[in-house]
This record gives structure tokens, C-alpha cells and sequence, in this order.
């Protein structure tokens, strides 16, 4: 039987006390199925059974059954308890209501609160004043949202009106695979907002960042934390003064004292604010941003610091570079590929070889120019088309050892994985095209091309893009670089690994060994093993050395090249152009003679900081002086540049920021988050939680493992079709050369009969002939998954013995380089001996012709005087005669 | 001496492809089936496909000892494949006495015959409902096993267990290889055999090729809020014909005398995962038609996403999964066409 009590009736049931409050106050039983009145131990009790229903502070309180104390005032119901107040609902097995306070306690194996937000707190011992709406839990809770957000701690409290909920103590989070483990957290509904207290720690994947505060706004997906901010990956270890992690395009911002240490590249990142944007995959560093690259060498350790206003990093995918990027960056290459002393020597060189040979030519007296076999020359060795065989060095040619070794000069860098060009239809064509009077004509390339057995989607298929990152840095506003051995100022830096070329602009200046400058209008410094190698002083280019603080060693060209060691000491140095140097000479310990040079080029090669030989190209003009008599004015070179001040003296030149100590140990040692509470009252929520982040981890390995098999079928597909139609354009030649062929045959045929008289069988021949032509115009079948394999199998095989072949041919063409570079320098030295040889032959010609000329002379002086002598004797003889 | 093998339930879906591969591998095949879930459509297909119109067929109720017994008796049989088994999980739950009577009954038998002729090699069709819903994906032969929850997977996990005590209790005499599979799909290339269901089928791909052809008005997909990359559940879908191949690798083995244990546990499935709504779109795409589906709630027990590792059957066994997910569909469609008439 259900009995409906109304409201009217409850009403003045009431204690006496609700008559004084409002009527909002007032309990008011709605509904139950019985009431009656009992006296127990002299108190006044009302036993409501139902389901009953109460209403207070316009909340409904629903239960099973209530016992309510008239005297205290209190209710406790039990049973499907339910409190309901506007949309929030609270329920448990049994609450004790206090009328008075407002406050219902619940108590129970589970306590529910669920929010209009669909939010579900649930704990085992719970408060909710029914008029502030605020409810307190205490022995630990988990609140789940309806997106699967879990928040458990030890305490809190909610505040159904201001849709605050406050956790304390042990308090875990998890929201979209982040846990976060903190002392306090609020969440307010309302903002989507949660805030985290001290002692914060944050997992995600395999990433861990630590403060002392901050907050989350979900909507917005926005993390801010401050103080004492560290981020922690696998390779890197950050701190900042605060934070903000935009989560939808994983984009970062860092503020304050902001330190990237990355351990596998021993590079550190020093700045007040640093920007990372993902979906760019750019760095931006401001505020006295520095990077410290610590390098060792041999036991050696090295740093470089590098600073300046904005440091700029972004790593681009190589196939998402602009094309006038990559084709500038080529044309620098070029640019500075040459070596143009070098050049100018070589051709130098030639033009002297050339008069030399003429000048021989010329001589009646040249040796008879010896023929190959004579010379007994080495097999192998023929002499190169359209050069003199022989090549004299000119005399004021450098040791090789002086020469820039041809490793030094930078290659252009092939793009990685980019797929050789096709051959051409026309190139192949005319491999192919068979003589006009060889009967058939030969099948256009193009349809053979077409008709050949190329897999549609292999073709057809765009290559698989080169998604190798390329890295370009740019720094801007006083850019400054120090090292040990080598510091360096400018307004702007640029590098690209399109070139591995740092270049300086507006005013760049570097200094080495102490007391050396190195200025233009722009610098490009080739960079190899994180050391310069070679500096390219474009336009107004200056060295100046300082000799004493009044002496200046200055060269100027309107271009130079540098060239270091591995220690970025000056090896050489070429300047080019309207070259002019100035050097101070040492005599008896004094700067004491000035020696000034005017030339189109000077070239010099260092030793030991020393000036080891220098030359001077095109009609130097050289002046020397003593040091004392030059007049101050004359003393420096036209744009004369020392700028000592511009040096970064010390790494605190560069930066003020200080590198920290690694923290990776104690932070890798916090416990990670434990979900003690949500195990408890969400039981398996969590291990589901972990198994769909390991089967999204699993599924991201197996589809870049499909991705990257992918790509290498593709690029063997790619490979394999352009085999075949090399195959085919080979195929279409060897038809071409059937044709001849068969006309052979033909012309065999008929020849048959009248050599057959002779026993001759050129029909077998030509049989022959026709049976390989033939072989060659098979066509392919299609192939059988088997002969796929086994087709693969010989692909890799003949891919392998190609290798070979071209190793082999490198090898062999080494060789024969060698065996020429022998053969010639065989030659010379021959032509040396043969000269010399001829030279000793000439000069004992001459000293013998001298001896004969003497003696003659003497032989002709003595006739003379023995005639002389005779005449004498002969006029004495007649005189006799006479007397 | 060509080696004999038993099929048990041979003319089944599964069945018939191994059958075929079977002969095609110079075994003698012995297809025994009672036709109590299939008819002869798959037994006459491999007839067809292999051209073997001597084909040995015996009808035969596995649940009856002296039929199995006499089976024994007639042919020298080296191995049994034991495929006869009811496969309905719905109708598991709804009859489980007939299930286990007849899936455990069934198996107990053929072992005991296989003791009772001295030794046999006997290999068991498990499945990958045996991991239930674990705890890391993929899943390797030593990935835990969960409680079944149904009575249809119970059986493939009381017979795991069945096997492994018959083949420990045997000393070496009988030697037991189980192979767990994950989603068998598509037809024999030549589209003379498939899997034909009884009624409402259960499987996705015949549901599919059954609604692309007319026979069903629309395709549900059971969850679209699954936390993977498009929501729907993740699955490792093996090609009919590779697997039927495993069987192959998996005889030979056993006649070969390669195994390492008597009693050996290898995961069949391709190691690549595919969502429903991929398996969907990719059928779609193969097959140049457009599909009626639409997304319904999820399906009580169903586990988000189940993959296997295939690395130990890769190696140990030499079998790999080589059929491309567009030939698997090709062949699932033409079967469909085939049955159609078309």
C-alpha cells in the first residue's frame, strides 16, 4: 500500500524550531510510504519508511528508510539514499542529515557525487552542506569527468555552485594520456581549469616536467606551470622560470633562465625566452640567448659559445625546401669550390710549359723526340688527348706539401635519396637507331618504353619524398662566438646543413691566434667535424696581425681565402684583387724594416703562427723601408680595421647565463603517479588507461615499420622499373643490332650456296646469328610469384656484382691514375736526364771546341811566328847570300 | 611414402582451404566432416581446385568413438588437423552444454584414438580468443591467456590445456601443435571456396560482402569511440589461404620430427593491425563499389585491439603471412559473386 503524505501534512509535523526560520529551512517530508511517531529512551523519533522523500534548502533527500531524531534533528536515513539539488546528486547507503548545520553526512561502502558537468566524485565518507552547496570528503576520493578525466586525493571538498572542486594531498591526475602527481589541486568546472600546487610532476610518454605551480586550461588545451620548472626527455633536460605548453600544436613557450641541456649532442641552449612551434619545427631564442657546444678532441674538451639578440633554429624537411633555397645554396658551393691561386698557377704553369716547348722546338740543338717504345713506357699509360705530354714545373712552383689538399675544398652535397633522372627518350633513341639501309625500322623508345614491363604503380607513383631534416640556424643583432682558440662578432649569422656553411654578415669580424683579425663585408666559413676549415672574406676583405701595439702586419685584396688547421690556426691565406700587404721584419729582435707590396694576388702559406713563403702574382710592386723612417700615415693600408674592443674576450662576452648541473638522477627517481583511489572506487579504469596508451604505442611502431617497408618496396619498385627500362633501351639495341644482323643473315643465306662449293658454312653461322637475335626479341612473360623471388633474388645479386664491378673499376682506375702519375713523373724525370745529359754533351762540345779553338789559335800564332821565323831565317839567308 | 593426414571438419571453411593446400603440398588427405554446420559447397570446391575426384570424404560424428575409432582403423594417418567444433560465441552463450558436449567431446576422442593407435601428431585450431582482452599489444605465444568469456572460447582454452596433459601424459607418442589464429578472412583465389554462413553471419567480411551484394541493407560497426586512430577496433586479419599454409608448415614440422617441445604454441596472424573501418574503406577500394554503413554502440565484449606477433611462427616454423589485405578482399568479393551466381 503506498501512502502519499503531502506537504501540508509534514508541515506541521515539523519540530518546533523550523517554525522560527523561513520556509526554505524548513524539512519537509514530501512522500513515503508510512510515518508514525515512536518514543525511544525519552527522545522523539519519526520512522519514515518509503521510498520516502524530504525536502530542505530545496534539496531533495530520497531513501529507502529514515529515522528521524525530532529532538536533535537529526534524520538518518538509509537505504538508496539520494540527495538531489538542482543537478547535482549525491548518493550512499546511509546518511546522517543534521537539520540544523544543513549537513548531510554520508557515510558508506561508496559515496557518490555527480555534478551537472557529469562530473563523479566518489569516496567512502562525505559532507554536503545543503545550502552552500559545498561538499568535503576525507580518506581518499577519485572524481572521474565525463571524458575520462580522473582526479583522486586524499581530501577535498566541492563547491557545487562555484563548480570548484579542491584536492589535497596525494593527489593524482590523469587527463589525455598526462598523469600528473601533485600536493594540491583545483578544478574549477566552470573554466575547465585545473590548477596544481607545489610539488607538481607531470608523465607524458616518455617525457616528465616538474614545478612548483601551475595550472591547465582544457578547452583552450594550455599548460602553465612556473617555478622551478624542469623537463626531462630522453635526451634532453630543460629548466625554466615558467612554462606554457600549448597541447593542440604541441607548440612550447619557456620564460626566465631558460636551459636546454641535450646529452647525446653535448649542446646546451642558454636564453630568457624560448619558443618552440612544432608544426614548424622552429626554435626561436630571445633575451640573451646562448648555445654552448662542448666538444672533445683527443682527451681535449672544448666549448663554443655562441650568442646573440634572436637565435633562430628550424629543421626542415628536405623535401619541403623551397627550391631557390637549394639552388642558392648550390650556387655559394660553386662559388667557393674553386681554389683561384691554384688556377692562376696551373695556367701559369701551362703557358710556361708551352713556351718551354716551343723555345725546344726551336733549338737546333734539341734532342730527337724519343716515340713511346723507345721511352720504354709502362703499358697502360697512353698520353691524354689534347695535352703536351710533358709538363715542366716552373721554377717558383710550391711544394706540394704547401698545396690545399683536394679534400679541403667542399663538394656540392648530392640531396639524400633522391632518385637518378630518367633517361630520356631521345638519348636513348639515339643509342638505338639503326643505319637507314639496314631494312626494318627500328621501334620508336617512347613505345617501348611503354610496352615494357613496368608495374603501373611503381612508375606512376610519386618517389617517396625525402623526409630527411635539414637544419638552418640564423642569429641576428650582435652575434657573438667564442672559443679558445678562436672568437668571432657580427651583426648576423646564417647556416644551413644544405651547405655546412656558416656565413657572417654587416661588419663580421673573427680573431685567432692571439693577435689576428679577420674582416669584410661578409664572411662564409666552412665548417667540417665542428671545425673551421676555411674562411671566405668576401669583398673589403682585411687581416690585420699585431705585431706590437703600434705595428700592424696588414694584408688587404678585395676578396681573401683563409685556411686553418685543426687547432683554427692560419695555415694560408690568399688574397685576391687589388692585393696589398704591409709586414713588419724582425731584425736583431726590433721590428726594423718595413716591406710594402702591391700585387694582383698574394699568396701565403703559415708555419708555427710564422709566415712561411709567400708570393706575390702580376708585376708585385715592393717597397721596403726602414721601420723608423715611415711616416705614421703610411704605416697602415687604405680601410685599415683593428677592433679589439669587438672581441668576446670570455664566454661571459657571449652570455651571463650559466649552465646548470644535471638533475636528471633525482628527478628520474620521484615515485610516478599511483592511482591508489581510482583503483578503489574506478577499479580497472586505470589499467585500461595504460593498455590503450600501449596499444596506441604499439600501433605508432607497427605502422612507421609499415611505413618504412613501405617506402623501401617502393624505392626498390622505382629501382627495379628503371632497371627494367634500362634493360628494355638495351633490349631495343640489341634489336637495332639484330637488324644488321639479319640482313647478315640474309645475305648469309644467299651466300650459302656458292660458299657451300667452297665448304664454307656460313649458313650455320648466320643460324647462329639469326638464333641470338632472335633471344633477344623474346618478350617477357608475366612472372610467377616464384620467379619474382627468384628475379629479386638475381636483381640483388646482379646490384651486388655491379658494385663489385665498380668497385673494381674504381680500383682499377686508381690504379691506372697512379701507374700515370708514375709514368709521367717517369717522363719528366727521363726528360730530366736526357736534358741534363745533353746539357754535359753541349758543354763538353763547348769546352772541347774551345780547346780546339785554342789550340788552333795557338797552332795558327805559332805558324805565324814559325813563318814569321822563316821569313827571318829566309831574308837573313839571302843577305848572307847577297853579302 | 606420402604421409596421411585426418581432417576433421574438413569441409568447412577453414577446412577446405587447408585441405587444398594440404594436397597441393603432396599430402594424402583423408576430409572427415558430418556436415552438421557446412554443406558440401567447400568439399566439392577442393575437389574442383586440386582435381583429386578421389578425394577421401567420411562422414563422420567426431563425437562418436566408434565412428572416430573405426576412422583410425581405415587409414594410416599420420596427422589430424581438428577442425569439427561448433563456432557461434552468441550461440555458445545461449546453449553452452551443447558446446562443450560437443567441441570437448569431439577432441577427446580423436585423442584418444590417436593414443590408442600408438602415437599421432595432432594439431589443435585454437584462437586468439584465448588472450581475451590483454594487457599489451601485440600479443606473443607467452602473452598471458585471460578467462574466456564465453563458453565457445572456453572450449578452445579447455582443449589447449586438454592437449598439452594428453601430450605430457603420451611421453613423445603424441605430439601436439596449436595454432592460434586471429580474424581468418577472404576466399581461395579461384573462388570455389569461402566461408559460407548459416544466416545472420558473425564475421565482419562475409557480413560485408553480404551487404555489398544486396543480401544485407546496411553494415553496423559495432563503436566509433574506441581509443584508436579512427575509433573503431583494431584487428589482425589473416588471409584464409596464408593460413591455411601455417597448417602446412605446422604438419611438416611435426613429421619432420623439428619440433623443440612436444607440445608447441605458434600465433597465426600477419603482425599488422587493421580497423574495422580500414578493413571497410579498403574493400571499398578494391573492389570499385561504396558500401552502406553506419556506426552503432559498442558491443559488449568486444576488446579494443588484438594483434599478434607472428615472429615465432617466422622463424620457427619458416611460414609468414604474404597475401596483400587488397588480394585478401579481391577474393572474399569474388567468392561472394561466386555464390551469387554472378
Amino acid at each position: 500500500m503506498v501512502l502519499a503524505l503531502l506537504l501540508s501534512m509534514t508541515a506541521a509535523a515539523l519540530p518546533v524550531k523550523a517554525q522560527q526560520q523561513d520556509e526554505d529551512s524548513k524539512v519537509r517530508l514530501i512522500s513515503a510510504q508510512s510515518a508514525q511517531l515512536i518514543e525511544k529512551d525519552g527522545e522523539s523519533f519519526r520512522k519514515v519508511v518509503g521510498p520516502a522523500r524530504f525536502l530542505h534548502n530545496k534539496t531533495y533527500l530520497l531513501c529507502d528508510t529514515a529515522l528521524w531524531n525530532v529532538s536533535t534533528n537529526i534524520i538518518d536515513a538509509t537505504g538508496h539514499v539520494r540527495i538531489i539539488q538542482d543537478k547535482t546528486q549525491l548518493s550512499s547507503e546511509t546518511l546522517q542529515y543534521v537539520v540544523d548545520d544543513n549537513m548531510a553526512k554520508f557515510r558508506g561502502s561508496l559515496v557518490q557525487l555527480e555534478d551537472k558537468d557529469k562530473n563523479t566524485l566518489r569516496t567512502r565518507y562525505l559532507d554536503y552542506n545543503t545550502k552552500d552547496s559545498v561538499a568535503i570528503f576525507q580518506d581518499g576520493g577519485a572524481m572521474r569527468d565525463k571524458d575520462g578525466q580522473v582526479i583522486e586525493s586524499l581530501y577535498g571538498t566541492y563547491d557545487s555552485k562555484a563548480g570548484l572542486f579542491v584536492f589535497n594531498d596525494q593527489v593524482n591526475l590523469y587527463m589525455d594520456t598526462t598523469f600528473v602527481k601533485t600536493s594540491r589541486l583545483e578544478y574549477r568546472s566552470n573554466l575547465s581549469t585545473a590548477y596544481f600546487g607545489f610539488g607538481t610532476d607531470m608523465w607524458q610518454d616518455d617525457k616528465m616536467l616538474s614545478a612548483n605551480d601551475g595550472w591547465y586550461n582544457r578547452e583552450q588545451e594550455l599548460f602553465m606551470f612556473r617555478r622551478k620548472v624542469h623537463l626531462l626527455t630522453r635526451d634532453q633536460e630543460t629548466w625554466s622560470d615558467s612554462l606554457y605548453y600549448y597541447r593542440d600544436r604541441n607548440d612550447v613557450d619557456m620564460l626566465g633562465n631558460v636551459e636546454i641541456m641535450d646529452t647525446t649532442r653535448n649542446v646546451y641552449a642558454l636564453a630568457g625566452r624560448f619558443e618552440y612551434y612544432d608544426s614548424l619545427s622552429q626554435v626561436r631564442m630571445t633575451r640573451e640567448p646562448a648555445v654552448m657546444s662542448i666538444s672533445e678532441e683527443n682527451g681535449k674538451v672544448d666549448t663554443l659559445y655562441l650568442g646573440s639578440d634572436v637565435l633562430l633554429y628550424r629543421a626542415i624537411r628536405r623535401c619541403d625546401i623551397p627550391e631557390e633555397w637549394t639552388k642558392a645554396s648550390e650556387k655559394r658551393m660553386s662559388d667557393i669550390a674553386g681554389d683561384p691561386v691554384m688556377e692562376y698557377r696551373r695556367k701559369a704553369a701551362e703557358a710556361a710549359a708551352k713556351a718551354a716547348e716551343e723555345a725546344a722546338m726551336k733549338d737546333p740543338n734539341r734532342p730527337p723526340i724519343k716515340t713511346q717504345e723507345q721511352k720504354g713506357k709502362k703499358p697502360g699509360t697512353p698520353p691524354e688527348a689534347g695535352k703536351p705530354e710533358s709538363k715542366p714545373k716552373p721554377a717558383e712552383q710550391p711544394k706540394p706539401a704547401e698545396q690545399p689538399k683536394p679534400e679541403e675544398q667542399p663538394k656540392p652535397v648530392a640531396p639524400d635519396s633522391i632518385p637518378a633522372p630518367m633517361p630520356k627518350a631521345d638519348t636513348i633513341a639515339a643509342g638505338t637507331s639503326a643505319p637507314a639501309d639496314t631494312v626494318a625500322p627500328v621501334p620508336l623508345v617512347t613505345d617501348t618504353v611503354g610496352t615494357a614491363a613496368v608495374p603501373e604503380d611503381t612508375l606512376a607513383k610519386e618517389p617517396p619524398k625525402d623526409t630527411t631534416k635539414v637544419a638552418f640556424i640564423w642569429g641576428s643583432k650582435h652575434v657573438r662566438l667564442f672559443r679558445k682558440d678562436m672568437q668571432m662578432a657580427s651583426d648576423s649569422l646564417s647556416y644551413t646543413d644544405l651547405d655546412s656553411l656558416v656565413r657572417l654578415y654587416q661588419e663580421p669580424v673573427f680573431y685567432n691566434e692571439g693577435n689576428r683579425q679577420y674582416a669584410s663585408d661578409s664572411i662564409y666559413m666552412v665548417i667540417k667535424n665542428r671545425q673551421m676549415q676555411k674562411a671566405h672574406l668576401l669583398s673589403n676583405a682585411f687581416i690585420t696581425i699585431q705585431e706590437d701595439p703600434k705595428s700592424y702586419d696588414q694584408i688587404r685584396g678585395t676578396e681573401m681565402v683563409a685556411y686553418f688547421d685543426s687547432t683554427s690556426a692560419l695555415t694560408r691565406f690568399d688574397a685576391l684583387g687589388g692585393a696589398s700587404s704591409i709586414f713588419f721584419l724582425v731584425e736583431q729582435d726590433a721590428l726594423a724594416t718595413v716591406n710594402k707590396v702591391d700585387a694582383k694576388m698574394i699568396y701565403a702559406t703559415f708555419s708555427g703562427g710564422e709566415i712561411e713563403r709567400m708570393y706575390y702574382y702580376d708585376n708585385p710592386k715592393n717597397d721596403g723601408y726602414p721601420s723608423v723612417q715611415l711616416p705614421e700615415e703610411e704605416r697602415t693600408l687604405k680601410g685599415f680595421r683593428w677592433d679589439p674592443d669587438r672581441r668576446p674576450a670570455s664566454p661571459e662576452d657571449v652570455t651571463s647565463l650559466k649552465p646548470r648541473a644535471s638533475q636528471r638522477t633525482s628527478y628520474l627517481a620521484r615515485p610516478h603517479a599511483e592511482f591508489k583511489q581510482t583503483n578503489i572506487y574506478f577499479p580497472g579504469y586505470i589499467k585500461k588507461v595504460y593498455r590503450d596508451i600501449a596499444i596506441r604505442d604499439s600501433l605508432q611502431v607497427v605502422r612507421q615499420r609499415e611505413e618504412q617497408r613501405r617506402r623501401d618496396s617502393l624505392e626498390f619498385a622505382r629501382a627495379d622499373s628503371l632497371s627494367r627500362i634500362t634493360a628494355d633501351s638495351l633490349k631495343v639495341k640489341a634489336d637495332s643490332l639484330a637488324v644488321p644482323v639479319d640482313s647478315l643473315a640474309v645475305q648469309a643465306d644467299s651466300l650459302s650456296a656458292k660458299a657451300d662449293s667452297a665448304g664454307v658454312n656460313l649458313p650455320a653461322v648466320a643460324d647462329s646469328l639469326k638464333l641470338q637475335a632472335k633471344d633477344s626479341l623474346d618478350v617477357p612473360k608475366p612472372l610467377t610469384a616464384e620467379e619474382l623471388k627468384a628475379k629479386e633474388k638475381a636483381e640483388k645479386q646482379r646490384l651486388k656484382e655491379e658494385k663489385a664491378a665498380e668497385k673494381a673499376r674504381k680500383k682499377a682506375e686508381k690504379e691506372a691514375a697512379l701507374k700515370e702519375k708514375w709514368a709521367k713523373e717517369d717522363e719528366i724525370y727521363e726528360q730530366k736526364k736526357a736534358a741534363k745529359a745533353q746539357r754535359k754533351l753541349d758543354k763538353e762540345r763547348a769546352r772541347k771546341l774551345k780547346a780546339l779553338r785554342k789550340l788552333e789559335k795557338r797552332a795558327q800564332k805559332e805558324r805565324a811566328k814559325f813563318e814569321k821565323y822563316l821569313q827571318k831565317e829566309r831574308e837573313k839567308a839571302l843577305k848572307q847570300h847577297k853579302q | 611414402m606420402k604421409k596421411t593426414v585426418l581432417v576433421s571438419g574438413g569441409a568447412g571453411f577453414i577446412g577446405s582451404h587447408v585441405t587444398v593446400e594440404l594436397i597441393e603440398a603432396g599430402y594424402d588427405v583423408v576430409v572427415a566432416d558430418n556436415f552438421s554446420n557446412c554443406d558440401r559447397t567447400g568439399y566439392e570446391g577442393v575437389k574442383k581446385i586440386t582435381g583429386r575426384d578421389d578425394l577421401p570424404l567420411e562422414i563422420v560424428d567426431f563425437c562418436d568413438m566408434a565412428q572416430v575409432k573405426a576412422l583410425f582403423a581405415k587409414y594410416p594417418i599420420d596427422a589430424v588437423i581438428h577442425f569439427a567444433a561448433y563456432k557461434a560465441v552468441g550461440e555458445s552463450v545461449a546453449k553452452p552444454v551443447m558446446y562443450y558436449k560437443n567441441n570437448l567431446m569431439s577432441f577427446l576422442n580423436v585423442l584418444e584414438a590417436a593414443q590408442d593407435k600408438g602415437g599421432c601428431n595432432v594439431l589443435f585450431s585454437s584462437s586468439a580468443t584465448v588472450y581475451g582482452e590483454p594487457e599489451a599489444v601485440p600479443v606473443t605465444e607467452k602473452t598471458p591467456r585471460q578467462p574466456a568469456t564465453s563458453p565457445y572460447g572456453n572450449t578452445k582454452t579447455m582443449c589447449e590445456d586438454i592437449l598439452r596433459d594428453t601430450v605430457k601424459a603420451s611421453g613423445g607418442a603424441v605430439k601436439g601443435i596449436l595454432l592460434r589464429y586471429f580474424n581468418p578472412i577472404g576466399a581461395h583465389p579461384s573462388a570455389l571456396i569461402g566461408e559460407l554462413p548459416r544466416g545472420v553471419p558473425n564475421n565482419l567480411v562475409p557480413y560485408i560482402t553480404q551487404t555489398a551484394i544486396g543480401k544485407r541493407e546496411c553494415l553496423s560497426i559495432f563503436g566509433n569511440d574506441y581509443p584508436t586512430p579512427d575509433g573503431t577496433c583494431l584487428r589482425d586479419y589473416i588471409d584464409i589461404v596464408d593460413l591455411a599454409k601455417a597448417h602446412v608448415f605446422a604438419v611438416t614440422r611435426m613429421m619432420d620430427g623439428k619440433m623443440k617441445e612436444n607440445c608447441e604454441v605458434f600465433n597465426i596472424g600477419t603482425g599488422r593491425p587493421l580497423s574495422v573501418l580500414e578493413l571497410v574503406t579498403a574493400f571499398e577500394k578494391v573492389n570499385n563499389l561504396k558500401l552502406n554503413y553506419r556506426f552503432a554502440p559498442r558491443r559488449a565484449g568486444d576488446v579494443t585491439a588484438i594483434w599478434a606477433d607472428p615472429t615465432l611462427a617466422n622463424t620457427e616454423m619458416g611460414w609468414k603471412a604474404t597475401r596483400s589485405i587488397e588480394e585478401t578482399l579481391k577474393a572474399a568479393w569474388a567468392w561472394e559473386k561466386h555464390l551469387a551466381g554472378k
